[in-house]
Parts: structure tokens; sequence; C-alpha cells
């Protein structure tokens, strides 16, 4: 009985998305009617006979090539980050840890500021030169963490945490550095470093799809074991779970989905941080509920993000900027509430 | 956290970065009205000691290339009155486009630094560089000892101190639209007592802006354009670019956000519809892979102009010294081709 009102819970939730989805697709910068933007979904998403007349080819590749990837594309974003977001925090059970804890954003804004310093196009394995630049940062230098907090097969969380915040920090200065010696490039990095869904569609919704899709489903088979690791690793050695196989899946899936996101995306932050924390005051840590819920979330509010970056005022606003301004206070907020009434835990 | 970090410095970087061009553009208002004030201004009002601040022009202070009387004070853009005390034997430049002024007036023998990006006229190369204008090495700028520099607004409130603290005096140069530029030229030549040179090269660059207009009279329709910066960042309003679209009877789509370096989104250029797209970063191969930019009309077609970021071109175009009007034609030319031929 319980577990039916659950999974009914999930598809109305899932069923929200979607209905949150569409009404994002109807808001925008550029003005497209309600009766347009319903035409031309429908007869260019779903290929029904809808009369076409009086709607511009501009309105068409608005809706078509531009608002609705994006949306889609936050959503896709949002959700892998909050999903991994939630096992990091798990396998590191440290509520600090975040996608981007052992240096993957700068090992990804590295590659960038680099691809964009060399002037990078065309495209490598689907990407943008300065997107697979900044994806092979990303998973170099989560490669270079791993091997250096490894000692023989374990991988201690504290060493770990440690090295990520050392090579997060020379990898940042190695950038900076960039930055200086080609001041000309500056605000393209800049602008890189702090995340923006503008401009991005299609082609990078399919290029991330393959590595979200298959990296949510893997790290969610591994629900069950991080949450008997929640009772502390040695009780869950005890308890028949390869802890260290667990952790080095959790990383290595972690680490790739995250670097193709914001290979693709650049660094957005907060969504991976907060997200899980939010969604674990209302569901408890169990990760069987966190992790679908976190997915659910994650993606409904850096669509909500980006709608309010993109059509708050006839310029963009940069979508991480939104995600901390509004995510900060929301958050405070929550913790607040259920500190005070512990209605929410 | 650490992420955390980083983002909030970018953005702060950015703000005083966008704060600091947005600045530039009222002070520049305020230095365009007010002009250059100067003591012993003309050879009638002899022996004007350095407080009388008679406002006048630079035209009409400096007329038929008069000497300069020492010691001059001028109203720099940034609105610091700075006092030249004699004639400046060795001067710093701190941009490009100050440069670019230094050079044109002549001065060649008298500048003794130049930034790396200084690349214009081949001459520069010869000066010995102090590094990027933004983080200049300050012990090579003070070891060239020099009498006056010529900053860019990007010069830092710290460095400044410490050069006039070493004797240098600083003067600020952010023009952002042909008068303002040509203003700054005249003080440049009247600061390094090169009045008849400024005027001549001033004069020029009015006259090409004039034959240019006449050409621009026989347009009829007026286009709109779109610069990117890349990443769909523009130059808007008050901008140097954008002040040069409005020169050449050019609509620029990002002009209404009311921005100066405005990013817009992807949709409403669409929207707009731009007749022809300025890229100064983004290849126009590159453009036209992009989903939705595709399918405008200007992508389709090829009116894409194109400038890679420190072509001479571009820096034709964005640099605010004495070829701005050449830069300017250039602009005119690739957008109105029909008008040229």
């Amino acid at each position: 009985m319980k577990k039916k009102k659950k999974r009914l819970a999930l598809i109305l939730a899932a069923a929200g998305c979607i209905l949150l989805i569409y009404f994002c697709t109807v808001l925008g910068a550029a003005s497209v009617s309600l009766g347009d933007v319903n035409r031309i979904l429908l007869h260019e998403i779903f290929h029904m006979p809808v009369d076409m007349e009086g709607i511009s080819a501009g309105s068409i590749a608005i809706i078509r090539d531009v608002r609705l990837p994006r949306v889609l594309l936050g959503f896709l974003t949002g959700a892998a980050l909050a999903v991994c977001g939630a096992s990091y925090q798990g396998i590191f059970k440290n509520p600090m840890a975040d996608p981007y804890i052992l240096g993957i954003s700068s090992g990804a804004a590295l590659g960038a500021a680099i691809g964009i310093v060399l002037h990078f196009s065309g495209n490598i394995a689907g990407l943008s030169g300065t997107a697979f630049l900044a994806f092979a940062g990303a998973l170099l230098t989560v490669f270079l963490v791993y091997s250096i907090s490894r000692t023989g097969r374990k991988v201690p969380i504290a060493s770990l945490i440690l090295s990520g915040i050392a090579v997060n920090q020379s990898l940042s200065a190695f950038m900076s550095l960039i930055m200086l010696f080609h001041q000309q490039s500056m605000d393209q990095i800049m602008f890189w470093t702090m995340g923006s869904l503008n401009g991005k569609g299609w082609n990078q919704i399919f290029t991330i799809l393959p590595y979200v899709i298959l990296g949510v489903i893997l790290l969610m088979t591994s629900a069950r074991e991080l949450d008997i690791m929640l009772l502390g690793e040695d009780t869950a050695v005890q308890l028949g779970v390869n802890v260290e196989f667990v952790k080095k899946k959790v990383l290595i899936v972690s680490s790739i989905v995250t670097a193709a996101v914001v290979s693709a995306t650049g660094i957005i932050g907060f969504v991976g941080l907060l997200v899980p924390h939010v969604v674990r005051l209302f569901t408890g840590p169990k990760h069987r509920v966190l992790m679908p819920v976190s997915l659910l979330f994650g993606g409904t509010f850096l669509i909500l993000c980006d709608t309010a970056a993109r059509s708050m005022i006839t310029q963009e606003i940069p979508v991480g900027i939104i995600t901390a301004a509004f995510g900060g206070p929301f958050f405070l907020y929550l913790l607040w509430k259920s500190r005070r009434g512990g209605a929410a835990g | 956290m650490k992420k955390k970090t980083i983002a909030g410095i970018l953005t702060f970087t950015l703000a005083a970065f966008f704060a600091a061009g947005c600045g530039s553009a009222a002070e520049e208002n305020q230095a365009g009205s007010a002009a250059v004030s100067e003591s012993g201004v003309s050879g009638t009002v002899s022996g004007s000691t350095g407080d009388s601040s008679g406002k006048e022009t630079a035209e009409d202070g400096s007329g038929e290339g008069a000497e300069t009387q020492y010691p001059l004070t001028v109203t720099d853009d940034l609105g610091n009155r700075v006092t030249i005390e004699s004639e400046p034997e060795r001067v710093v430049s701190l941009s490009p486009a100050n440069t670019e002024t230094l050079f044109a007036l002549g001065a060649d023998e008298r500048i003794v630094g130049r930034t790396d990006y200084c690349s214009y006229p081949e001459e520069a190369a010869e000066v010995p560089s102090i590094g990027t204008y933004t983080s200049p090495n300050m012990e090579l700028i003070i070891s060239m000892e020099p009498d006056v520099i010529f900053a860019s607004d990007y010069i830092d409130d710290s460095i400044r101190s410490q050069v006039e603290n070493a004797g240098a005096k600083v003067i600020v140069f952010a023009g952002n639209d042909l008068e303002s530029v040509e203003q700054n030229i005249l003080t440049a030549g009247q600061v390094m007592n090169l009045n008849q040179e400024a005027e001549e090269i001033t004069a020029g660059m009015e006259a090409q802006m004039e034959e240019l207009q006449e050409i621009l009279s026989k347009k009829t329709e007026e286009k709109s354009a779109f610069i990117d910066l890349g990443d769909y960042y523009s130059a808007g309003e008050g901008s140097l670019l954008g002040n040069m679209l409005d020169d050449i009877g050019v609509r620029n789509i990002a002009a209404d956000t009311g921005e100066m370096w405005p990013q817009l989104s992807l949709e409403k250029i669409i929207e707009s519809d731009p007749d022809v797209y300025i890229s100064l970063y983004t290849a126009p191969e590159d453009l036209k892979a992009v989903s939705g930019l595709s399918s405008l009309e200007c992508i389709k077609e090829g009116r894409i102009i194109y400038y890679d970021g420190l072509s001479p071109e571009a820096d034709m175009i964005q640099r605010a010294g004495p070829r701005l009007a050449e830069g300017t034609r250039l602009l005119a030319e690739q957008i109105y081709p029909e008008l040229f031929s």
C-alpha cells in the first residue's frame, strides 16, 4: 500500500515536470503567442497535421531549435548534477560534497580555457573543440586526484577530499595564468566558467544524453548499497557490501556524467550541492527515494532558474548566478524552518 | 565550496569590469562637455598662472599650432585634474589606442614604454613593453622614469597611486565615440606640445567622416546588425562599437537592452532578424552550426562580417585611436557594400 502511494507520488511529480517544461517553453525573451507555440510544438515535435499558416520561420526556429532544446537541456543538466551530488554526499558522508569536489570544475575550466585560447573550432567526437578539451580536462583531473589519494586497493575519503582541494586550487591558478597571458580571451573564459545554457541546443542534448541516462541508471542501482553505507563503512562491510567497489563505481560514473554535463554547459554551481540537501529534508536520507526525487527536483530547479535567467530582463544572466542567488536563501529558509519546527525532517 | 568562491570572484570581477565600462560612459560625457581646461592657454593670455581655470575648448586653446604653455592642467576622462609642469620627455602608454595616438602625433622618440598588445604602428615593437594593460609591471614602468603615463580606464587605483608617487602623471583616456576620441587626441597633443599635429589628425578624421557621411546619405534603407563579441555578448548603447553603428546609420539590435555589454539570448537575436551579423570571435562556420541561428537569413546568405579577435581589422574598429574614422569606414563598407562600388 505504502509502496503504491510512493510510486503514485513519483508519477505525479514526473507529470508535473513535463507540465513545467511546457510552461517554460511558452515563456521567453522573444514574443511568440501561446497559440503559435502550441501549433509549432504539435507540428514540429509531434509531427501532427496542424495548420502552420501565419507563423514566421523565425518563430518556428525560436521554439523548435532554441527554446525547447534549452529547457530540455536545463532539465538534463540539473537532473544529472543533482543525482551526482546525492551520490557523492552518500559516499563522502560530507554535507559539503558536490559534483565538483574532486576538482572536476577547475579541470574542465582549464581545458576550456586552453580551447578558447587556441581558438579551437570544429568537431571532435561530436563535441566542439572547447567542449572536448573541457571534458578531457575534467576526466584527467579526477583521474589525477584518484591516483594521488589511492593507497593500495583502498581510496580513503579524507585524502580524496584533500587532494581534490589541492588539485582544484592549482588548476584554478593555471587557468588564471592563462587568462593573464591571453587577456583578449579573458572575457570568453570568464563567461564559460559562469555556466550558461544560452545558445546550447539539440547538439549538446544528443551529446550528453547517453552519458546522463547510462550514468544515472548505474548510480541508481547502487542506491541500496549507499543506504547501507550510511551506517558506516565498517558496518557495511560486515553486512556484505563491497564498499571499495561502490566507492569506485560512484566516483567513476559521477565523474564521467559531471564531466559531460560541464563540458556542454560550463560550470553551473549549487544545483549538485543544494538539491540533494533540500530533497533530504523532505524524503529523509534513503537513497532509493532521495535519488529519483533529486533527479526530478534538480531538473525542475534548473529549468526555473534558467527561465528566470533568460526572460527576467532583456539581457541574459548567467544561470549560475541565479542558482546561487535564489538557491542559497531558499535552502537557508528550509534549514531554518526544519531546525525550528522539525516539520520537514 | 571552492567552486562558489571562484564563481563569486568571477562574478565580482565581471561586475567590476562592467561597472568600469559603464562608469566611463558617464564620465566621458562629462569630460566631453567640460573639454580641456588649461592654464596659460594661448599667447594672448600671457603670464596666467596655474590656477586660472578658464574653460576653453582645445580648439580655441591650441589653435593654429600654438605652443603649449606649461604648467598645463587637463581634465581626463575619469574627471581627474592633472597638472603637467613641463613638456614631457618620457611617456609610457598603457593602451594600444594611446600608443597609436602618440605615434600618430610623432612623439616616437619620447615613448619609452607600451603594452604587449600595442601592435600598431610597426615601430611600436621597438619600444620596450611593460606587460599587459590590466596588470602592467609596476617596477618596469617606474624604472622607465616616465613624466606622463597615458592610461586606459583599466588602470588599477593602486597602480595609479604608486606610479604617481614615483613622480609620473597619469592621464586616463576612455573615449567611446568619435567625438571623445578626437578630444583625447587633442588633449594628448596639448600635453605633448604637439598641438598642430593633433589638429591635423582630428581634421583628417573629420574629413574622412564627412566623406563617409556623404556616401552613406545615399542609402535607401537602414540596416540592422548584431555584434557578437563571443557567446552572444554584444556591444550596446554607449560602447565604442555601439556608437560606431549609430554613426553609420545601422540599427544595433542590442541597443534596447540599455546595457553597455549585454548578453543577448539566442531567441532574441533570431526574433530581431538582423540584416548583418558582425562576429568578432566566433568563426562563421561555427555560427552556421548553431541550431536556430542557422535559420537566420543573414547567416544563411553569409552576410557575416567576421574579424578574428586580434586581427588588424578588429583592432581598427575597436581601438579608440586615430584610426577610428578609418575603422568606421571599413565597417560601413562591409555593411553597405552597394554604396561603395
